[in-house]
């Protein structure tokens, strides 16, 4: 969705292209395979012990920017995680 | 620190995008029922999702006038009744599904509420539990990537904010030659 829409039928996936396509939103990933989400949290706690994930440094917004900062977002203006501090 | 009873929040007023996104000053401070707690918001993270759900494009997501965000660290403040593991003064990060992380104070599910790794400031702890796992799960379990293949990252700069580089560097660590394409 982030992309874009970008409609494609199975008879394409049939017949032109091939492909494997997998949708994931975390939050339904959640509901719908909580045991796949245990494994993957348990796998990053794992990677930050080892030193592989660091902290995040993520730019940071006043509360009263949130909506600019949301705009920024949608625009594609801006590079990495964003933060709102009330 | 004493919980005052209204609280500065970011209000969504109509599906028309983050334009209609308000800052209001007399939010009620959510009171922590069974099972839940609730957050001195230090930081809320921002996610495209905020967008989808000001668009009124989110799988069941909230209708206006709604307060915004979910995605927050911070400390617990307070508990509900029937949590256990979780006091006053532990530092959190974590998703609520009924919003309100763009504010002061936030409820979460005890269930939700991941500690914020020792040593690590509350704000950098923010997308362990969105960015990472959804870029870790694309990577493993659904992706089922092995070690020699290639993988194009869309939009690894930017957004969803901070996934495309939450999934280069567990790509890096898988030892593969991540490719991150220019835009989305």
């Amino acid at each position: 969705v982030p992309g874009g829409e970008a409609p494609v039928t199975n008879w394409e996936l049939v017949y032109e292209h091939q492909v494997h396509v997998i949708g994931l939103n975390i939050g339904v990933l959640i509901q719908a395979a909580p045991q796949i989400f245990g494994e993957v949290m348990a796998e990053l706690f794992a990677l930050i012990a080892a030193g592989v994930l660091t902290p995040v440094r993520p730019a940071v917004y006043e509360l009263a920017d949130g909506p600019k900062a949301l705009a920024e977002l949608e625009a594609r203006a801006t590079v990495g995680k964003l933060a709102l501090r009330p | 620190m004493s919980i005052p009873a209204t609280m500065r929040a970011l209000r969504q007023t109509s599906l028309n995008g983050p334009q209609d996104l308000c800052l209001i000053i007399d939010a009620p401070v959510p009171v922590p029922g069974p099972g839940e707690v609730l957050v001195r918001v230090a930081a809320a993270g921002v996610n495209f999702g905020d967008i989808s759900q000001a668009r009124g494009t989110f799988l069941g997501g909230p209708h206006p006038p709604y307060l915004a965000g979910f995605e927050a660290a911070g400390e617990i403040v307070a508990v509900g009744e029937a949590v256990t593991g979780l006091e006053p003064g532990a530092r959190v990060i974590g998703v609520g599904i009924g919003g309100g992380a763009f504010a002061e104070y936030m409820l979460l599910p005890a269930a939700a509420a991941v500690p914020v790794p020792a040593g690590w400031a509350a704000e950098a702890a923010l997308g362990l539990v969105v960015n990472w796992p959804t870029a870790l799960a694309a990577l493993k379990p659904l992706g089922g990537i092995a070690a020699g293949q290639t993988v194009l990252i869309h939009a690894a700069a930017g957004d969803p904010p901070g996934r495309g580089q939450a999934g280069h560097r567990p790509g890096r660590r898988l030892r593969r030659a991540g490719r991150r394409s220019p835009g989305h």
